[in-house]
Formats: structure tokens, sequence, C-alpha cells
């Protein structure tokens, strides 16, 4: 007992000793610390309101260190068969007299305990985590007190099994394959696992059981339960042992164990020592003749190295390409692609959709992107270490050929590797718009995707790669160390933790296609942005090539002198080449992004708008207009606007006219009455000196002139291109008045930008008006074209809100249906005709219940990624993602319906009330239309689809509330671009659905007269329901049982960071009169699972 | 002798990272034709090997390979070189006959008819034709070692430098590898370290015996063993029985034989005891030149 004894221990010291283990605590402790003093990143983790070492994190790092660990524990099981193998001490060690199950069974138990140790690593990187705020990393009290409880839960939940479970399959792996081909296969297959249970069943909503059950990590289910999670629970909760959880857990460690028990005792002795026998592979070769026994050698004599590169080369390749196993490995990832992207597009929870190369390609890249990063690095490392073999890697660098034969012979195989890899998902998105959209076929999109997008991001990862194993001999922490980029750049991937696009290094451009343009907007971006990574690439090569050892000797005492000694080599011109392009191309980066472009820090916009509050916000600033006129003229070739606009009856109270400024905006000249006047232009704000102005007001001319050349990191496309253009007034124009959403809501951003602590809005009557440039008014505008024919541009008058928009692409078709103009590419003919149908449908429920609805006279595909569906002037913009893309039956024609109906009911609001962003003006903005959008879809497709598309909304509001990047409180004050706009259209339900046409346009006209939103509001709906509608937000949740019929339910309220349950009855009424119907709370919150809530009077 | 053909060895010493000095002022000159390399494990033999085909570089001392500096211009001598290491793996994947082709190239040999020929006829040469289709991996331990030869002699090396290259063959194999040393040996400087004194006994025209990083003793097997000459005496002690005092403190080696253990003692007459004269061989060489250098075989 004691020599087994001495066997596990001896294999946790070897462990210990390999470096590896002390390599991953210092880089995973050290990363946890960065992504913990990155505010960005818990932002986007919904963290706001909670300790930056909140259980919610524990739970999801933990079980996320899993696809790291899946790789580091192949390692680790695989030594104690691998160690003797490779030292050739198999045989001695098998000869030994001792019971080889036993001993198998101590060194699996050694290696398990070198797995958890490596487990543990976030342990020790959350223990360590209140240093950074005894440091000042983070602000003082953002770290709470070390959560033993969660730390200790998740690793008896997640680490303890799965090292268990998958251990054992590792070992049974090694065994079977006595290398680290086949735990590494496990490896990958286990991370396969992950994908089908994480991407295929819980992202596509399939089964929340299957999905956790088939997910080796317990991400699925953790990532599950947190993201329903309030702020208050992902502070305090202990994630729930579900049953699922628990089987699921049970599963992957129970039964590879059973399966190493039966391993164990089947192993001989024999099947650990002999080599495989390999088949005969038959005798292909032609026998050598007879002469060639004779022949005599001659020495080699100038020999030519080119030509022994393409034989390196092409051998490398074969090495690599000749392997049935990987073609069977691709095959297989790309069916998985094809499910993928027929559950997640297809059978889409909110379709069903159309796979377009446009959606489906970078839909698959997102999803693939995990396993192909992990493959890259594995297979790289394969490749750069073939030649270290005992013996013939010394005859290898004995040999004459310069080391640029065999480095550049290995790197086009790493290359082509890495290509493949990249063009995965485009074959997937291919196969599978050819078998179910064979209409919208079309090559360019899907592979362009790959080798322009993501080949150049995981060639910088392969670089990576090849330098680090050059640079450590050792093959087990060479492998963990590249393991480990490869984590931290899908890591740095999922949380957008590096914001600077040309500094994320492995990741791909982000960016959107739309089937209108294609690459078009982004071509400049992609292609500067894929030589500058092509640059850094060769830069890293070059950098491995100085450092690759030739010889025996090994130590950083010999890395060094050679690296010196090379860098005034090849090497060194190859690498200050590239460091060269690299600076020059950073500077044409740097213009892209942040001089022409909008990317700034957050810190930067932060202060910008710390200071413009600071200026202007107490001022008083309400003002009037009349009306004006307005031409732009756009230069498509220059990718510029030049703005006259001439604004009528300007009067404001603080004699300062106030402007939003969009992005590049650069005044010419301003004039009042004619005469120049000063301008202030700071911090994208305008503020214009009036002067005295008559009583029926000043008349102002603004010139300035636009560039739109610049990118984003958002994945926005530009507006302006080449050859068309798609141009929405408020999203261009100067926004006359003081923009609400510049307000920091996040207590900490105030607190450190030096403000007070109290949120204080613009006045109702001084803010920027609701989807528009300015203020209600008879405008007149013209867009122009440089050079260009009349019928490209446009033209119109506006009564009312100064909203509009115009655009123009050569390509687009024009489909017309009824009066309306559908303007859509080639591929969405039936699209638009369906589109028609509901518009028509929608146009008549909206003037049913509001009493009137505006008219439409051209609906766009407006492209992907520009903005949400809007109705500018008569012009309904009709977002392509995902409006365009659904089929003709399902809750994503109903979505799409309802957000049609929402459009024309916000402009009609928008119209009749002529609404600035006050407090409370969200109600108008987005509760009302928003609700009548839903009961439209109620009213034209019935109660089923109404419970449907309601469910699809509560889940939205429930997971953006959750994960809201500012904590939540009032309506009153909410911004609309966070959780407030999913929720505030559910929260009204109930009250519009019981107003009538007449009582909304009663209420809309006193809006209008006393511009006062939230006092108005109150004295017409009553107490309590006034505070209650403006006030946090409120859920219901009902439910019908039993026969006959009973409804019971229960309201909460949300209260700092949580729901408390109310004490207040529910009062269920009934949607729709006849049966069945659908149960609802009747108070301003949202029901929170609609499902439940159907009765048909029984 | 600088001028002349042949390798040429000059104060060469290398220390390991670790601090060990595995080679300390060796001078040795090799001339074209077979030469053995002797001495127990840990002398350095492999060091010495790895240094001159270029693969680490020594702390000092000078190289020559027809009289050009090897370390100045490590490609003149990688060209002219075969080399096979005291071990080799089995290539993952590969057939022997792929990894001979990689190998040619990288040797040079770049045009692909030539290259053909000659590994056919290398193959022929170490009796592996039929099995070069064959994955490395499974190769026996023989096969391996006779792969490893016909890798090291692609090009036609003027200098081949070969590790323990006999350990694992088969007698009638070991023969057939002894024919091709001696093939190549009559237009090559050939570099062969052993432990088997019988085969440099019978191949090399000299050798050299390197013990803890030094070069011991050097000349033709007849010199050493005619130094020795009238100087051993040697005498079967019954198992079981001791060696007188007096006569260990002269024994030079004692080796098994089937009815006792024969010790060989070398003094300037007969010990006292039943010793009688012993005719010297190398063996007796190898001996006498390791304990005068101070060497204690563990193995005595
Ligand atoms: N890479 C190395 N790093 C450190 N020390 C080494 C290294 N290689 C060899 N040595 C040491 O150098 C000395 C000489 O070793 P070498 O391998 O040259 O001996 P050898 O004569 O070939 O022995 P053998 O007959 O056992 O093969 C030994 O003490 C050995 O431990
Ligand atoms: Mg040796």
């Amino acid at each position: 007992m004691s020599a087994l004894r001495h066997e596990a221990l001896d294999e946790l010291r070897a462990g210990l000793r390999s470096g590896v283990v002390g390599l991953i605590y210092v880089v995973l402790v050290g990363y946890l610390l960065m992504v913990l003093t990155s505010s960005d990143y818990l932002r986007d983790m919904g963290a706001v309101d909670i300790p930056r070492n909140a259980p919610s994190l524990v739970y999801l790092m933990t079980s996320g260190d899993a696809f790291f660990l899946f790789f580091a524990w192949a390692w680790v099981f695989a030594q104690p068969i691998v160690r003797d193998h490779s030292a050739r001490l198999s045989e001695v060690v098998f000869a030994a007299p001792i019971s080889l199950s036993g001993w198998l069974t101590a060194r699996f138990l050694g290696a398990l305990g070198v797995a958890l140790l490596l487990g543990s690593s976030q342990i020790v990187g959350f223990l360590v985590a209140p240093v950074l705020e005894w440091l000042g990393a983070v602000p003082p009290g953002s770290m709470g007190p070390t959560p033993w409880g969660p730390l200790l839960w998740a690793w008896l939940v997640f680490t303890l099994p799965l090292a268990v479970g998958a251990g054992a399959l590792y070992t049974i792996a090694a065994i079977r394959t006595r290398g680290l081909v086949g735990p590494f296969t496990v490896a990958a297959g286990l991370m396969t696992f992950w994908m089908v249970g994480m991407i295929v069943l819980k992202g596509a909503e399939v089964s929340p059981w299957l999905a956790t059950l088939v997910d080796p990590s317990g991400f699925a289910e953790a990532e599950h339960q947190v993201e329903h999670w309030t702020p208050q629970e992902k502070s305090t909760a202990l994630l729930a042992p579900t049953p699922r959880l628990i089987l699921s857990r049970l599963l992957w460690c129970l039964v590879p164990l059973a399966l190493l028990w039966l391993t164990f005792r089947r192993t001989t002795r024999e099947a650990l020592v002999v080599e495989p026998a390999a088949r005969d592979p038959g005798s292909r070769t032609a026998r050598p003749s007879r002469t060639a026994a004779r022949w005599v050698a001659e020495p080699v004599t100038a020999p030519s190295w080119w030509s022994a590169l393409r034989d390196e080369a092409l051998w490398q390749l074969r090495q690599v390409l000749l392997r049935p196993r990987l073609w069977a490995a691709l095959a297989f990832l790309t069916v998985l692609a094809m499910v993928g992207a027929f559950y997640h597009v297809v059978q889409h929870a909110e379709g069903p959709l159309v796979p377009r190369p446009e959606r489906v390609a970078p839909m698959l890249t997102e999803m693939f992107f995990l396993i192909i990063t992990f493959a890259v690095a594995g297979l790289v490392g394969i490749t750069a270490r073939r030649d270290h073999q005992i013996g013939l890697g010394e005859m290898f660098d004995a040999t004459p050929a310069p080391a640029f034969v065999r480095l550049l012979g290995r790197l086009v195989a790493v290359f082509a590797l890495t290509l493949i890899l990249a063009l995965l998902p485009g074959i997937g998105a291919l196969l599978t718009t050819a078998l179910i959209a064979p209409a919208s076929l079309n090559l360019t999109i899907p592979l362009g995707y790959q080798l322009l997008v993501l080949a150049p991001a995981l060639l910088e990862l392969a670089a990576v790669t090849v330098l680090l194993h050059a640079l450590i001999r050792a093959p087990g922490p060479a492998y963990a160390a590249s393991v480990l980029a490869a984590f931290v750049m899908v890591v740095n991937y999922e949380t957008n933790l590096i914001s600077y696009p040309p500094l994320q290094i492995g990741i791909p451009v982000h960016i959107t296609l739309s089937g209108l343009t294609g690459f078009s907007p982004w071509l400049e971006q992609v292609v500067l942005s894929g030589a500058f990574k092509g640059a850094l690439v060769i830069l890293l090569l070059a950098l491995a090539a100085a450092v690759t050892p030739r010889g025996t000797e090994t130590g950083w005492s010999m890395t060094w002198p050679l690296f010196r000694q090379r860098i005034r080599g090849t090497a060194g011109v190859v690498a200050g080449g590239a460091m060269l392009v690299l600076l020059l191309l950073s500077v044409v980066l740097h213009q892209g992004y942040r001089v022409k472009g909008s990317l700034e820090p957050l810190a930067v916009s932060l202060a910008k708008d710390a200071r413009w509050e600071q200026h202007w916000l107490a001022a008083p600033a309400p003002f009037s207009v009349t009306g004006g006129n307005l031409v732009l003229r756009l230069d498509l070739g220059a990718r510029s606007l030049e703005g006259h606009w001439t604004i009528t009856g300007v009067q404001a109270d603080g004699g300062l006219l106030h402007a939003e400024l969009p992005n590049g905006f650069s005044l010419h000249s301003a004039r009042v009455q004619g005469q120049p006047t000063p301008a202030i232009v700071e911090d994208d704000h305008l503020a214009l000196q009036l002067g005295a102005c008559p009583t029926n007001g000043c008349t102002v001319e603004l010139a300035w002139s636009q560039v739109q050349s610049g990118w984003n990191a958002e994945a926005r496309p530009a507006w302006l291109l080449h050859d068309s253009y798609w141009l929405h007034a408020s999203e261009v124009l100067p926004q006359l008045g003081l923009d609400p959403k510049r307000v920091l809501r996040v207590p900490a951003d105030r607190a450190e930008q030096g403000l007070r602590p109290r949120i204080a809005l613009p006045e109702d009557r001084a803010a920027v008006s609701i989807d528009a440039a300015a203020p209600a008014g008879r405008w007149h505008w013209r867009v122009e074209l440089v050079d260009a024919g009349e019928e490209r541009g446009s033209g119109g008058l506006i009564e009312g809100p100064f909203d509009f928009a115009a655009a123009w692409q050569l390509d687009a078709q024009r489909s017309v249906h009824g009066e309306t103009v559908f303007i859509h590419d080639a591929t969405r003919t039936i699209t638009a005709a369906q589109i028609a149908a509901d518009l028509v449908a929608m146009r008549a429920c909206i003037a049913r219940r509001l009493g009137a609805a505006p008219a439409v006279s051209e609906v766009f595909q407006w492209p992907r990624g520009l903005e949400e569906s809007t109705l500018a002037g008569d012009r309904l913009l009709l977002a392509e993602d995902p409006h365009w893309d659904v089929t003709d039956t399902g809750v994503g024609r109903w979505l799409r319906r309802a957000t049609i109906a929402s459009a024309l009911a916000r402009r009609q609001v928008r119209d009749a009330t002529d609404l600035h962003q006050g407090s409370g003006s969200l109600w108008f903005s987005h509760s009302i239309p928003g609700a009548l959008g839903l009961l439209c879809v109620a009213d034209s497709d019935g109660i089923d689809a109404f419970a449907a598309v309601m469910e699809r909304e509560a889940d939205t509001v429930t997971q953006a509330l959750a994960a809201s990047a500012v904590p939540v409180g009032a309506l009153l004050s909410a911004r609309t671009d966070d959780w407030a706009g999913d929720y505030a259209p559910l929260a009204a339900l109930d009250w519009t659905a019981r107003q009538t046409p007449a009582s909304f346009t009663a209420l809309f006209a006193e809006i209008r007269n006393s511009q006062k939103l939230a006092v108005t509001l109150a004295t017409w709906v009553g107490e309590p329901t006034g505070t209650l509608i403006l006030g946090t937000p409120n859920a219901s949740d009902l439910h019908v049982t039993g026969l006959p019929e009973s409804v019971f339910g229960t309201r909460w309220h949300w209260h700092n960071g949580g729901w408390r349950m109310s004490n207040q009855a529910v009062e269920p009424w009934r949607y729709q009169q006849q049966a069945p119907w659908l149960y609802l709370d009747a108070w301003p919150g949202y029901e929170r699972s609609p499902q439940d809530n159907r009765g048909s009077g029984n | 002798m600088t001028d002349s053909a042949g390798l040429f060895i000059r104060g060469l010493t290398k220390t390991y990272a670790n601090g060990i000095r595995a080679l300390s002022d060796v001078d040795l000159d090799v001339p074209p034709g077979l030469y053995g390399l002797l001495g127990p494990n840990g002398a350095g033999k492999s060091t010495l090997m790895r240094t001159l085909a270029t693969l680490q570089a020594p702390d000092c001392g000078e190289i020559r390979l027809d009289g050009l500096d090897v370390r100045a211009e490590p490609d003149h001598l990688r060209r002219r070189l075969g080399y096979l290491p005291q071990q080799i793996g089995a290539y993952p994947g590969v057939s022997g006959y792929d990894l001979l082709t990689r190998f040619s190239w990288l040797k040079g040999r770049t045009d692909a008819r030539t290259r053909r020929a000659e590994i056919a006829a290398l193959l022929e040469r170490v009796n592996l034709t039929e099995a070069a289709r064959r994955p490395v991996a499974t190769y026996s331990g023989g096969m391996l070692r006779r792969f490893g030869i016909a890798m090291a002699l692609i090009g036609a090396p003027r200098l081949l430098i070969v590790d323990e290259p006999t350990a694992g063959l088969d007698p009638a194999e070991r023969n057939r590898f002894h024919r091709v040393l001696s093939e190549v040996a009559s237009e090559a400087v050939v570099l062969l370290s052993t432990h088997i004194v019988e085969d440099v006994e019978n191949l090399c025209a000299r050798l050299a015996i390197l013990a803890a990083g030094r070069i011991v003793v050097e000349g033709t097997p007849r010199e050493l063993t005619a130094r020795l000459e009238g100087q051993l005496w040697a005498q079967v002690v019954p198992r079981g029985e001791a060696l007188s005092e007096a006569a260990s403190a002269s024994t030079v080696h004692l080796a098994a034989v089937p009815n006792g253990t024969l010790a060989v003692a070398q003094a300037p007459e007969a010990p006292s005891g039943d010793f009688v004269a012993h005719r010297p061989r190398l063996e007796d060489v190898y001996h006498v030149a390791l304990a005068e250098a101070g060497v204690s075989e563990a193995a005595a």
C-alpha cells in the first residue's frame, strides 16, 4: 500500500516540478485580477452595483475556467503514461512487481491532485482580489468580503466532479494511445459537448435540461441561472442545486469513473509497453531497381535551397493535410455548424429566419470561435514541435539546410491549418444556405468574411503559438502557455476587455454585413486591420525565427546571445520591416478610429459628459422654433457632407441655443439675423449666442461639414458610402436642445467625475426632441449630391417635429405594393410583399386605436447594424436585422408587426405631443407605442400570437434588468437604451389597452399644451398609479389553475437592486372577452411568465 | 597538421549550464579512416560528438576539418557531415522512405533523381528496402538503428560521426554495419564511439580513450597493446575465495569466467599467487588507461 502511496505522491511531485502549475497560477491569477480591475468588462457583465468579487462572478469564472482546464488537464492526466514512455522507462516500470491497476490508480490519484491544484487558481485570484482595493487599482468599496461559501460551493460543484470525470476520460485515452493525442482529442471532444450544450441546446432554447446535461463544464447552467439574477441575488445567492445540475455533475463524474475502473481492470502490461502493430500499407513504391544498389554516392554539391524549401513545404503540408482524422473532425464540425445554423437561424426563437450568408457566417464564426481558437493553439503547437523527436531533432539540426528551409516549411503548414479552420464556419454557412435558402446563395460573403475577418485574427494566435513554442523548449509548459494565450484571447473576445481594436490580438474586427451593402462599408477598415494583423504576425514570426534553438543547448543563457546574433541577420531585417509597417498602419488606424471615427475610450467620453453636465445643464435653456430650411450636399467620392440649415423663429430663455452634435461635425459658420455670432463647440456640444431677438424670434444659420470615413468598434456601418447613402436626419443633424442621455447615471462614475450624486435631467422644453432634430415646425429639406443626377437626391416638407430620411443605392430593388414603394436587395422581393401586408394591417390597427395613423410612402430595408426601426417623415426605416430575415409565419413575423405598429404609433404620438425628451417622456415614446404594437399583434393574429410575443418580451426584460449597465431606478429618469426601453411597453399594456382614441387624443393635446409630462400624466392617471408607472419596475406573475378556473398571483416591486414581494393582491382581468383569453394583472408592471395565464372559462 | 586532411581538435573544452565540465582541453587528430573513441559512461563521448556536429558550442578550443575552421563556418562542416546520435526516437506517422527523402533534401540533395537513387541504394545497404514504406514508429529497435545509419550516410559525408551505432544490432546486422563503415572509411573520416572494445580492435586504425572529459590514451591498437607487453599477469580466482591483498592492489580489472573470476594485474614481475603471464589486449589497455587516469570503475 505504501508503494502505491509513494507512486501517487511521486506523480504529484512530478506535476508540481514540471513548471506548468506555476505558469498557470501566475497567468490565470494575474488575468483574473486584470478582469476585476476592468470596469468596462464588469459593466458588460451587468455587475454595476454589485461587488467585483460577487458570487455570480465566482460561478461564471469557475465554470468558465473549464475551457482552459480541458486542455491543461489533458496534459496532466497523460503524464503518468507519457512520461515513462518517452523516457523509454515504461518497460522497466511495468516489469516492477506491483499490481498494475493499483499502480494506475495511484498515478491517477497523483495526477488528480495536480489537476485540482490547477483548477483552483481562481480561488487564489479571488482571495488576493482585495489587494486591488488596497493598491488603489479599483475604487474603494468595490470589493465585497471574500465569498468563501460560493468559492467552496463552485469548487465542489464544478471543479471537483469535472476533474475526476474528465481526468478519468483522459487517463483512458492516454492508456489507449500511449501519448498526448488521445487526451487532447478527448479535450476537443469535451469542448464540443460544451458547444453543443451551450450553443445548440441552450442558445437556441431547445431544452435547458438537455443543455445542462450535455455540458461537461457546468457553464451553461451557471450562466442560465445568473442571467436571470437581480443584482441583489448576484451579490448574495448560492447557485441553486437544481436536479438537472446535480444530474449533470453526477453524469460527468461517475460514468467516466466507471469506464476508468473497467479500463484499469482490463489493461494489460503488454498493452502499455508494446507499440501498436500498424497495418502494413503494402508496397506502393516501385521496388528499388538493381542498379540502385550499385549506385555510388557523390558528395553533395551546389544544393538548391529553394527547391528544398518547396519540397519541405509540401512535405509539411502533407503531414498536416493527409490525416483522415483531421478531415473527419472537420466534417463533424461542419455538420455541427449546420445544426447550429439550423437552431440559431432557421429555428430561432424570434424567427424562423432565412439563413442568408450575411447572417449565418458571422453567427457561426462567433459560435465556433472558442473551439477554433483552441484547435489552432493545439494543432499549430503540434506542427511546430513535429521535429522534436529524440535524436532525430539533433540530426535535422546538424543538416546544412539553412534555418529558413525548415522554419518556412513549418509555417506553410501552420498557415494552411489556420486557413482551413478559419474557413470552417463559412463552409457551414454556405452549405446551410445552399440547402435551405438556395436563392440567397453567395460565395463572397461567407468566404470573404472568413478570410478577411477571421483568418487574420487566427493567424495572430498561430504566430503567438509558434513564438511560445520557440521560446519554451519543454513541451508541457509550451503547450500550457499557448493554450493559456488562446484562453486569454477568447475571454478578451467574450468580455471586450480591450477596447481599442488594433490591440485586440487574436480577435476578429467587428463588422456587420448587410445584404444591401455587403463588404463596401467595411472594406477599408477590414483590409487595413488585416494588414496590421498580418504585419504583427510577420513580426512575431521573425522573432520566433530569431529564438528558435538549433542544436542541443537550451536555456535563456543560450537564447539571448542567439537572439542577438540572429536579429542582426535576415530575421532582424524582417522584424524591422514589420515594425515599420506596424508603425505606419497604427497611425492610419488611429486616424480611422480615433481622429475621423467615433471611437474614444470610455474614460474620455465619461469625462466629456461630465464637463457637458457642469457647463450646460444648470442654465435655463427652454427654447422654441417655428421651422426652417435645410440643404445637405453629399459628396459620395469624398464621403463627406456639407450642411446649411436656416432655422427661423428661434427663441431661447438663456439667450443660448444648444445642440448636440453628431460625430465628425465641424462648424463652418454660425449666423444670427445674418450676422456672424460667437459659437462654442466643445464636447460634441454646440452653444450659440443668440443676442437680442425680435419678438417673433431670431433666424439662425448654421453651415458645417462632416466627414464620414471614420470607423467605430461597435460594428456600426457608415451611412455614407462611395456608392450609396442611408441618411436619417436625427442621426446626422445637430439635435437642438440638451440631450438627457448624456447625464451620467452610474453613482460611481458621477463620484469619479466630481458630479453631485443627485441626478437632474434637462427641463422638459430644453431637452432634445424625441426622434427628431428639432421640435415641431415647418421644415423644408433637400439632399443634393455633388456630381450626380437629380434622381439620387431627395427633398420635402415636414410639418411637425423635424425628422426625415433619404437613401439611395444603385443596385437596390424597388417593389410597389399599393401606394407604398419598398426598397430592398434582390433576394428580398418576397419578404417585401409580406411586409406590405403587415404594414396595411398595422396601419389599420393604429388608426383604430389612436384615431389616426401616419402615411407611409416608402419602406426601406435599413442596413443591418445601422439603427432600429423608425418612421422618419413618411419613410419607414425597417431594420434588416431581424425584420427582413424572418419568414412568413411565426413569432418573428408577429414581432415584426409589433415593431411596425409601434413605429407608426410612436410617430403619431410624437407628432401629436411635440414631445421633448424630458422626465417621463419615455411613457410616450416607448410605453404607449410599444404597448400598442403588442396589442395590434393581438388584434390581428389572435391571443396565441399575443402570448408568444409577450413571452419573448418578458424574457428580454428579465434579462435586461439583470444585465443593466446602470443601476435600475425610476422609469421617470431612465435612459431609453437600457432596461427601460424593454420594460416600458409591457408596463403600459394594462393601461394602454383600456384607452380609447378619444382619451388618447385628449391626453396628447394636454401634454402638447402643458409640456409638463410627469405632472400631466400623474393627474391624468391618478394616484397611486401615477407614481407607480414612472417609478422603479414592477412585476407580476399570474397563473391559472384548476377547474373551475381560478387565478392566483404575486406582485413584486424593484427595490435596491432586487425584487421585493408586494403585499398587494393581484387584480386579474381578462384581455379579450371571448374564450380563450389571457389574464393580466391590472397594474403598471410586467407579467413575468405569460405562458400560464391562459384561460378558457371552464 | 592544420593543413592536412582529417579532423583536427585542439584545446576543446565544454561546460554544461549545470556546471559539469564534460570536456576539458581535448586534443585529437583524426585522420581519414575509422577512428574509435572509447570511454566509460559519462566520459564525455556524446558531448564531444555533439560538439563536433555543431549542435552545441564549446567554451573554447579549435576544430578544423581538412584545414577549415569549423567554429567559424559551421555550414561548411554540416555539408560534409553524417551524424548518428546515441538514441533516436520514432517520428510519428511517417514512413521510413518519406523521412529519408526529407532528410535528403535537408542535406542538400535537392535534385530528385539523384535523391531517389541514393535512397534506394542506402536502403539496400542497410537492408531496409522491404520495410521502407512502413511507418518508422513500427520499426524494431535494430531496424531503427539501421534506419538511423542510412540517414547518417545520406549525401556521402566526408566526416561521419556515429555514437554507439551497434547497440541493439544482431550479429549479422552488426557485421553488415561494420562492412558499411569500413567502405565509408576508405574516403572519409569516421569517428565511432562505443563501449565495445572488441569492435574498435577489429575495425579501427586508431583510437582514443576518453575519461572524465580528457583524452587519456591515443594511438593504434597495436601500439597501445605493445606498451603493456610483459607487464600483465592473470589468475583465475575460484568462486568464494578472495584475492590476496597484495595482488588486489595491482589488479587492473576483474572479469567473470565460467569457473570463477579472472583477475588481471599489472606489475613488472608476476605477483605472488597463481598468476601467469597475460598477453595484453585492447580491453586491458582500456582498463589500465582508466586506472592510470585515476578514474574509478564502479563495475570493477
Ligand atoms: N545536456 C546536458 N546538460 C548537463 N550535463 C550533461 C548534459 N549532457 C551530458 N551531461 C553530462 O556531461 C557528462 C558527459 O556526458 P556524455 O553524455 O557526453 O557522456 P558519454 O561518454 O556519452 O556517456 P555514455 O557512454 O553513458 O553515453 C556527464 O557527466 C553528463 O552527466
Ligand atoms: Mg553517450
